[in-house]
């Protein structure tokens, strides 16, 4: 009897310490950091505030913490990499948040966690991340470092360049950006080769551009560079049009036989575009074999603003990712789309994709909608999801004024139309329920019997075959083993092992080996959904981000 | 042929002794004396051992092969009352059925049947009674009316002849261990996995593994009462017979050896197992298992032997003698297992609805 209650008090305790030793930063060690700057992106005392301020934050959140900065992977996958540095520096199941800081052409930034920081802050990644972004691209790469840590729920040092009593960084921090894109355009055409209209259309299109590439835009077009180096000449520009620390991207047109054309980047935009320079020139080479006036429309066009689009009034964006709508069907959606947000006075955008890329569909289509008309704008964002099949409504700022609560009628009658007449037909009738729900009018739609679920979590089939009848036979089986169990008691004990009668002080291990032998690994997809079946719907409805709504529905 | 007997008598009036399982010495049933068991035994100590020697010798196989065969049965005189008894072929100790004398029947107890040792009993006929009841309460499945209608039958205390082992094991092992580790990356899971060739040679040291040693005594039953306490035993007397049951074994040495090896088996596994620590799974492909030393004794240990009827049926019930440890077969009312299992069936149902609402979303 003691020796159950002995062992019932350990395994209690057991629980106790589990439950709340996770929770306790305590290590006899305490908690470490480890920041890796294999981009040489920080000066040395740089990395080492840094570092010593992970270190404390650590401690403070009780859980050890990782920050690489990288320019190129080398094939590996972000995350992959990311995970690696947990494993390298903490071991198996180590309690650590890794940050990966990646200016890799095929990379990205993310966040991989391992042990007890698996368990607190797995789904708060995406909100860590889009803060260490902001940070990232604001102050740098070392408040980038700070910021992570801060998200974590450290004390916070954040270096705040607009605070003068802040601790500033060695690094000249580059602009803050303004969340609704107040961004400085310059067309310097001095040969007069672009008539005033077109000057006029290519401005409103290098700030739509400007707004996307969250930055400053300037474009210089010149016959003759005057013997002055075309890099020189757009440093300068740049200097003189937005200012020496701001952050800004100037391109040199020059027909100028001695001369060639360049793109100045400013610190922060050649971070974000500097890897990208050929593909931008490729890009513009295009356009230009049409004329300056089509080079610098294809420049906007890398940066996102789609052809025929106009800043008048609000923006549509069109992106057809699965070819899906011939160029006809896009010139004329694109037309459609654009009355329509005149008509709400809302930007409007459709994606059509196939692949979703690992997100979901609320995060994909937030995405876009961040990408397309920045973050904080009103827009009204629809996702055809050819990939997993759930079809996505997104709204923010006066979208959601609009269409809170409507995402199901909106998906039903572009999913009825997409079944009868195809994709265009789908985004027409998305322009038509939009326009119809803003004028007030009823909207009939076919209902479906379950909701999608906001988080996506695993899908239900709804029957009532695994609502009740599965639940009942499991409980039937259980009880039936629970039962047989309890009556056996009634007929058999369990005989008493001989290790009753075991000396256990004379037991002698003569002998131990562990032998290795070998070591293999398996991989395996983790499905992005469960379950399947057309046609059911998991709980949730609207919800925001900040203001936004949305919903998603599955075909 | 007619078998020597002895009774313990008392010193003060020369009527039989009986061994009280209540303060462990002797009483007289008529009168009233108490004796201590070293009184007892200093004052018979000059003629147990010449009665046992002049006890029957022991019978070759052959003789006790033709003794089973022809069912023969043992005939004693009552030392009391004169009366020529008849007993059961296996029964060392009995009670004369016209005087109710206890008689020990020394011919079952010499040479090769001559016990070790002996667990002289400590627990009362009360005891026993008050044991059945208590081990009826809070068995919600018997039939209706159990309690009420439950006839103890009989109640005997009987000393059962065990073969117990004690031996010093080597047992040698091999097995396949893995560590298996999971992690995620991304959208696909990878799991390392790493086998190793594990090996273990450990001595364990078994002190007394008995083993029943009657065919007629259902050997689940008595490993169910187990384990017996082994700083109460002592060197056999016959003395402690006095007033109980007590029977010869008719399982061999080797047969109930073979047991026993089984037990030991199992144990050393299950020990040798809870060295290979660390690993996620093992898989115990060989094992070799060597005695070093081993010595195998005979000795009588104390049950109680209690039967009850129920609906016209016989259910056994027996409890250990010493420590009071029980068990029964007790009969299950059908009626009240399915409503068990209906009951539990809905409640665990509707657990199993609402954890799968919960996960499926």
């Amino acid at each position: 009897m003691d020796k159950i209650i002995k062992t019932a008090l350990c395994a209690a305790l057991a629980v106790l310490m589990t439950i709340f030793g996770s929770a306790l930063p305590v290590s006899a060690e305490g908690y470490i950091c480890t920041v890796l700057d294999l981009s040489g992106v920080m000066e040395l005392d740089e990395e080492m505030d840094l570092r010593n301020y992970l270190t404390t934050a650590a401690n403070d959140i009780g859980c050890n913490i990782i920050v690489t900065y990288v320019r190129d992977l080398y094939g590996d996958s972000p995350n992959s990499y990311a995970q690696r540095q947990i494993f390298y520096y903490y071991g198996e199941n180590g309690n650590a948040a890794s940050l990966l800081i990646c200016d890799d052409p095929a990379g990205y930034h993310c966040i991989e966690l391992g042990g007890a920081a698996a368990d607190r802050y797995s789904d708060k990644t995406e909100d860590i991340l889009t803060e260490v972004r902001s940070a990232l691209a604001a102050d740098g790469y070392a408040a980038a470092g700070y910021k992570f840590a801060e998200a974590l729920g450290a004390e916070q040092f954040y270096m705040d360049s607009t605070d003068p009593d802040a601790k500033t960084s060695t690094a000249a921090p580059p602009n803050r950006l303004e969340p609704s894109g107040s961004y400085s355009v310059v067309i310097k055409d001095t040969d007069g080769v672009i008539n005033a209209e077109d000057e006029r259309e290519l401005t409103e299109l290098l700030a739509r551009a400007a707004l996307l590439a969250k930055c400053n835009m300037g474009i210089i077009i010149t016959d003759d560079l005057n013997g002055e180096q075309p890099r020189r000449v757009a440093d300068v520009f740049l200097d003189e049009q937005f200012g020496a620390d701001s952050d800004a991207i100037v391109m040199l047109l020059t027909a100028d036989p001695n001369g060639y054309n360049w793109l100045s980047f400013s610190e922060q935009a050649d971070i974000n575009y500097g890897y990208k320079i050929n593909d931008i020139f490729d890009a513009v080479y295009e356009g230009l074999a049409h004329g300056y006036v089509s080079g610098i429309k294809a420049y906007c066009a890398y940066f996102g603003v789609e052809k025929g689009e106009t800043i008048q009034g609000f923006s549509v964006r069109l992106e057809d990712r699965d070819n899906s709508l011939t160029s006809s069907e896009e010139e004329y959606l694109l037309g459609l789309m654009q009355e329509t947000a005149n008509e709400i006075e809302c930007n409007v955008g459709v994606v059509i994709t196939d692949q979703l890329n690992g997100k979901s569909e609320k995060r994909y289509t937030d995405d876009f909608a961040d990408e397309s008309f920045g973050t904080g704008s009103d827009n009204a964002v629809l996702l055809l999801n050819n990939d997993t099949e759930i079809d996505y409504f997104s709204a923010f700022g006066k979208g959601t004024d609009l269409y809170k609560g409507y995402d199901d009628p909106i998906l039903a009658n572009v999913q009825d139309a997409l079944k009868k007449d195809g994709f265009s037909s789908a985004v027409e009738a998305y322009c038509n329920v939009l326009t119809d729900i803003a004028d007030g009018k009823e909207i009939e739609y076919t209902e479906y019997d379950y909701s999608i679920n906001f988080d996506y979590n695993s899908e239900r089939d709804g029957s009532i075959l695994f609502d009740w009848v599965v639940p009942f036979v499991v409980g039937i089986a259980v009880a039936a083993m629970i039962t047989a169990g309890f009556a056996s008691g009634y007929r058999k004990k369990a005989p008493v092992s001989a290790k009753a009668y075991m000396d256990s002080g004379r037991t002698r291990v003569l002998n131990r080996e562990d032998i290795f032998v070998r070591e293999y690994t398996t991989s395996h997809k983790i499905s992005s959904s469960s379950g399947g079946g057309g046609g059911s719907r998991r709980g949730g409805g609207g919800r925001s981000r900040g203001g936004r709504s949305g919903g998603g529905r599955r075909r | 042929m007619e078998m020597q007997s002895v009774t313990y008598q008392c010193p003060n009036c020369n009527a039989a002794l009986e061994y009280s399982t209540n303060h462990g010495g002797f009483r007289c049933l008529y009168c009233d004396s108490e004796f201590g068991e070293e009184e007892i035994k200093k004052h018979f100590a000059e003629n147990e051992q010449h009665r046992l020697e002049q006890a029957d010798p022991a019978l070759t196989r052959e003789q006790r092969e033709i003794e089973e065969f022809t069912g023969a049965s043992a005939l004693y005189s009552c030392p009391n009352c004169g009366a020529n008894v008849i007993c059961g072929e296996l029964e060392a100790s009995v009670r004369c059925h016209f005087c109710h004398t206890p008689v020990i029947l020394t011919g079952r107890l010499s040479g090769e049947f001559k016990p070790d040792l002996i667990i002289p009993f400590s627990t009362t006929r009360e005891v026993a009674k008050q044991a059945f009841k208590e081990y009826t309460k809070g068995k919600f499945l018997l039939p209706r009316g159990f309690k009420k209608n439950a006839e103890i039958v009989e109640i005997s205390a009987l000393y059962v002849p065990y073969w117990m082992k004690s031996g010093l094991v080597n047992i040698r092992a091999k097995a396949t261990g893995k560590k298996i580790r999971t992690w995620r990356s991304g959208d696909t899971r990878y799991t390392n996995t790493k086998v190793y060739d594990v090996i273990r040679d450990m001595e364990l040291a078994f002190i007394r593994v008995p083993c029943d040693g009657s065919v007629r005594i259902d050997d689940s039953l008595m490993e169910s009462i187990e384990p017996f306490n082994y700083q109460g035993i002592k060197p056999f007397s016959m003395s402690y017979l006095s007033g109980c049951a007590a029977e010869k074994y008719d399982v061999p040495m080797e047969q109930a050896e073979k047991r026993i090896n089984e037990r030991i088996s199992s144990a050393c596994t299950e020990e040798v197992r809870k060295d290979m620590a660390g690993y996620s799974s093992v898989s115990v492909t060989s094992s070799e298992i060597n005695y070093n030393r081993s010595a195998v004794v005979y000795a009588l240990l104390p049950v109680w032997f209690l039967n009850y009827r129920f609906k016209g049926r016989d259910y056994p019930f027996v409890m250990n003698g010493q420590t009071g440890s029980r068990f029964g077969i007790l009969p299950v009312s059908k009626l009240k297992c399915i409503l068990m299992g209906a009951g539990l069936s809905v409640v665990i149902g509707f657990i199993a609805k609402l954890l799968g609402g919960l996960f499926l979303g």
